[in-house]
């Protein structure tokens, strides 16, 4: 597990969680600072005096106050850690949800775990942790779409085609047949089985029949 | 203003102009004075005129440079007397002498101007027969004669206004005087002239040696080549001879005029001589009397008119150049009100808008304060309360607390940033994912087809707002399992349809709904909702 570990949070109450959890895992070696110019100083001085950190967490966004920072947030700090050492362990740990943080942070800057301060969120990051550990990238659970493709959101004009074949009560086999006379593709029987399961999933709908009442009651079709 | 701003621009090139009109200016004087003298061009006084005139106004109310104004003075009573203008070419002298009054410090230049006033003016007075006057100015001028030459001059002119009135007794003792005064002196123009004068007048009473005195002042003349001055020898020597019933000698003389008169050729001369002819037995010269009077007469209608058409001309232009200034003063009165109404306009808006922004800025601020006190006050209220009243549980307490923690931060996910640099569909694809859970699933139709990029930064904002305040409530009150967003471009607008399958509701107007309203509404779109209790929600953003 890792030995020596950096919290920067400028609430001491919820740093008190974070030890708590790094208590758990059975690392003691913990230092908290509250701002990010000292988080940057610690791990770059530790680095001079050869008892470097095995990991950093810390928050995204600071309170500001009369003190000047060079970087005003864990986004900035983070970014400029990774630029300068990209092996150097960092979990974020933020109330922060909005995807295209999480995306931002965890694709483009690389940071190793994202942590959403919540419900569930000391748990999450004692999972982070061990993740982290083991060379693995972590992502709480509700901003986990952020890393997903979003193709199962939108529906296009090839269901909407499909979807009014079934409610006329056509088979597979002939809307498989109706679609190569059209020159609609995918055509073949097993990507429409397919694309049926895609809508079934996205409207929650137990079977085909159940599909057509929803969409209907939607006026989609 | 004008001027101040035109003075500003061009002050160096007004330097040099002014320099330039310096010596214009005296240029001109010498320039214009000659051409008195000595006309060409049919508009040259109508020119010295209106140059003069000018000069005269800059010294309007000034006394400083008398002796300036004196000079134009005269050359404008010099102008009004080539004109034959008599009664201004009198004003205009009178004029002159009484700004020549006004100089205290006497020269010889102020003495000779003087003579020659008094000297035009007594000629005038002459041809108007007011006799009297002319005496008067006459016995003025001799009481601050200077010497004896100005003397003969006024005694020679005395004798003249006598003369003219047949007074030849009072004449001749004034010519005698002028005579005594010539010989004291060394003019032998003035003294032929007083000489013939006074023979002259000897001979009308039948006094000797006038004969004597007419040839000698001929001979003088002659010699002396006065030849402008001979005509008036020819004049008394053939009158001479013709009360002495000589016709020899009254043709010989006359006819000497009358070929003078035809060399110099000028019209009054030639006029006299023809007179003189008619007078002394040869009435045939009567026609072409009356022709070169006629001549003479339309060349001073001519002059008159020309002067005339040409001042008007001028004073056409000058009017036209003054009515163009003042247009363009008016132009640029226009164009100041225009830009200060823009400018007021500008700031008044700006105003407004200010007004407008701090107005937005307080709406939203109590918004916020609203929902901090609906959705979080009265919820940890709620969790306190039971906490003093009933036991329960931890994870019951943990329960409540995430309500509101997940209140807290909805609230602030409503209010924060939208980084519109991310492309838009994705920003709104990741705002509705985030609605996505075990519960209800959002599914959209064409969100990628739609040419986000081609909507201004306040639609997109607004778009964005929207749907999340549709969502929000949709999690709220709706109990919705399926949402479904569809996009479609219809014409110039977007329409947005918002559907989901939940409880409905019967559409009192709740204070999101009002929310999404006013921001629709703000970006000149519209929304409209569509619920029944258990039939669904509905709702069509037009934009």
């Amino acid at each position: 597990m890792f030995k020596k570990v950096l919290v920067s949070d400028d609430y001491s109450s919820i740093n008190q969680g974070v030890n708590t959890v790094l208590d758990q895992l059975g690392i003691t070696n913990v230092k908290q600072v509250q701002y990010c110019d000292d988080a940057f100083l610690e791990i770059k001085s530790a680095i001079l005096n050869e008892d470097p950190y095995d990991l950093f967490i810390t928050d995204l966004n600071f309170k500001t106050d009369h003190r000047k920072q060079k970087y005003t947030s864990g986004e900035s700090l983070t970014a400029q850690l990774k630029k300068e050492f990209p092996n150097f362990p960092i979990i974020v740990y933020s109330v922060e949800d909005r995807l295209q943080k999480v995306r931002y942070l965890v694709n483009s800057i690389k940071a190793n775990a994202f942590v959403c301060k919540g419900r569930d969120g000391l748990k999450d990051l004692s999972k982070a942790i061990t993740a982290v550990y083991q060379n693995n990238s972590f992502v709480s659970p509700q901003v986990q779409q952020a890393l997903h493709t979003r193709n199962n959101l939108e529906i296009d004009d090839y269901d909407m085609q499909l979807l009014s074949l079934i409610a006329l009560g056509n088979s597979k086999n002939t809307i498989s047949k109706e679609f190569k006379e059209k020159g609609i593709s995918p055509n073949s029987i097993s990507s429409i089985e397919k694309k049926q399961s895609k809508l079934l999933d996205q409207f929650r709908a137990n079977n085909a029949t159940h599909l057509i009442s929803i969409v209907k009651d939607l006026g989609l079709i | 203003m004008k001027s101040t701003v035109t003075s500003f621009l061009f002050f160096s090139i007004l330097i040099i102009g002014s320099q330039i009109s310096h010596a214009q200016i005296a240029d001109s004087l010498n320039y214009y004075s000659s051409v008195i003298r000595n006309p060409t061009q049919p508009d040259d006084l109508a020119k010295a005129y209106k140059f003069f005139i000018k000069e005269k106004a800059k010294h309007a109310n000034n006394d400083k440079n008398l002796a300036n104004e004196i000079y134009i003075t005269q050359q404008l009573a010099r102008i009004q007397r080539e004109l034959g203008y008599t009664s201004e070419n009198e004003k205009l002298n009178l004029e002159s002498l009484r700004l020549l009054d006004k100089i205290e410090l006497k020269t010889d230049w102020t003495q000779i101007t003087y003579m020659s006033i008094i000297n035009e003016l007594g000629k005038v007075y002459r041809k108007k027969r007011d006799y009297a006057r002319a005496i008067a100015l006459y016995d003025e001028a001799l009481n601050s004669a200077k010497n004896a030459s100005e003397q003969a001059i006024l005694y020679n002119n005395k004798g003249q206004v006598f003369e003219s009135q047949e007074d030849y007794e009072t004449a001749l003792s004034f010519y005698k005087k002028a005579y005594d005064a010539t010989r004291k002196i060394d003019n032998l123009r003035e003294t032929a002239r007083v000489l013939s004068n006074l023979s002259f007048i000897k001979s009308k009473l039948r006094i000797p040696n006038a004969e004597d005195g007419l040839k000698e002042a001929l001979d003088i003349r002659t010699n002396n080549s006065y030849t402008s001055d001979l005509g008036s020898s020819f004049d008394h020597l053939s009158r001479f001879y013709y009360t002495l019933n000589d016709s020899i000698s009254t043709k010989k003389y006359s006819d000497s005029y009358i070929q003078l008169a035809r060399t110099l050729n000028q019209g009054p001369q030639l006029l006299n001589a023809l007179k003189l002819k008619i007078e002394t037995g040869e009435p045939k010269y009567a026609i072409e009397y009356i022709k070169v009077n006629d001549s003479i007469n339309n060349l001073k209608t001519e002059k008159r008119n020309n002067f005339n058409y040409y001042v008007y001309q001028y004073d056409k232009k000058e009017r036209d150049l003054q009515e163009s200034q003042l247009f363009n003063e008016r132009l640029l009165y226009l164009i100041l009100f225009i830009v200060l109404a823009t400018i007021s306009l500008y700031l008044i808006l700006k105003y407004k808008h200010k007004k407008e922004k701090y107005q937005e800025i307080y709406n939203t601020e109590t918004r916020i304060s609203r929902k901090i006190h609906d959705e979080v006050a009265n919820d940890v209220y709620h969790v306190m309360t039971q906490l003093q009243t009933s036991p329960h549980s931890d994870k019951e307490l943990l329960d409540d607390l995430e309500h509101i923690y997940n209140r807290t931060r909805d609230i602030s996910r409503q209010n924060s940033t939208i980084n519109l640099k991310t492309p838009y569909a994705e920003l709104l694809s990741d705002l509705l994912i985030a609605y996505n859970d075990d519960n209800v699933n959002v599914i959209t139709k064409n969100l990628q087809k739609i040419e986000w990029e081609k909507l201004k930064d306040i639609q997109k904002t607004t778009i964005y707002r929207v749907l999340q305040e549709l969502l929000t409530n949709m999690k709220k009150h709706s109990n919705a399992s399926i949402v479904v967003l569809s996009f479609e471009k219809s014409g110039k607008y977007l329409i947005i349809n918002y559907k989901d399958n939940g409880i409905g509701t019967s559409l009192t107007k709740r204070n999101g709904l009002q929310n999404t309203e006013n921001r629709i509404q703000s970006i000149n779109g519209t929304i409209t909702f569509e619920s029944e209790i258990n039939k669904g929600f509905k709702a069509i953003i037009m934009i």
